[in-house]
């Protein structure tokens, strides 16, 4: 019994290791990895948006149709760019962060975010999210009250949350994350307020502020 | 930022697009009646021949 259960252990490992980003795939992103995936800001750490896909070309343009729209019920504007991973699209916006089918635009979770409503009245004029990270099983994202949190890739659940700094002194979260060598990173917005900006290193399982620089 | 991609062997271009950020408030008086507000996700794929 006891065999039994360690192999359906392995079974369950293996299982959730399809659905665990790696750093190993995530440096493969852009780099000769599964055109299916894009698992970094910027398409990859070389930060060039480079695809080698050819189906869209010069020739085959003029066939370029919608597939889908998907509404995000959001009015602060979309500067995000989207991440992919199995299937699955993950948005972000000042407001919410939203999970979708690639294959057929439906929403499979959407969290929102409360913050304060007199935050853009203090850190006026970038309310908006560039986009989220992808690492280990969980989405994390910034927020405009300057808090760093993961979810559940798979239902959306919040993992952790952490105030990074305090927004009523200018400080603000806008940068999509990045993961490096297992750690996530994040920066900080609010320059043009007067700030002395810095870069974070989070556990990204706990999201405990590991060093600040 | 759009993005490209595959999904089952097709290729995709996904972009976001809606007015917002620090443009909307320096345009918004001469934009609102032009420009609807309103995020949405946008995804095109080529019309098979």
């Amino acid at each position: 019994m006891k065999t039994f259960a360690s192999a359906a252990c392995v079974v369950l490992l293996l299982g959730t290791g399809a659905t665990a980003q790696t750093f190993d795939d995530l440096k493969k992103d852009g780099n000769g990895g599964s055109t299916d995936n894009i698992l970094t800001y910027g398409m990859g750490y070389h930060q060039q948006r480079y695809s080698p896909l050819k189906q869209i070309n010069k020739q085959t343009v003029k066939r370029l149709v919608p597939a889908w729209n998907l509404s995000l019920d959001n009015n602060w504007g979309e500067q995000a760019q989207p991440i992919v991973y199995n299937g699955v699209m993950y948005v972000t916006n000042a407001k919410a962060t939203v999970a979708i089918d690639v294959a057929t635009g439906r929403q499979i979770w959407k969290q929102t975010l409360d913050w304060p409503p007199e935050t853009p009245r203090v850190v006026c004029c970038g309310v908006s999210n560039k986009g989220a990270a992808i690492y280990n099983g969980k989405v994390f994202r910034t927020t405009l009250d300057a808090h760093v949190l993961a979810y559940d890739a798979k239902d959306g659940k919040e993992l952790w949350k952490s105030k990074a700094a305090e927004w009523k002194e200018g400080f603000s979260f806008t940068i999509a994350p990045l993961i490096a060598n297992g750690v996530l990173v994040t920066g900080v917005s609010g320059a043009e307020f007067g700030i002395r900006g810095f870069i974070d290193g989070w556990d990204p399982e706990t999201g405990k502020l590991l060093w600040r620089r | 930022m759009p993005v490209t991609y595959t999904h089952q062997g097709r290729q995709y271009v996904t972009v976001l697009s809606g007015i917002g950020g620090l443009y909307w408030n320096i345009a918004r008086e001469r934009l609102k009646d032009k420009v609807p507000q309103g995020g949405s996700v946008w995804t095109f794929a080529l019309l098979p021949e």
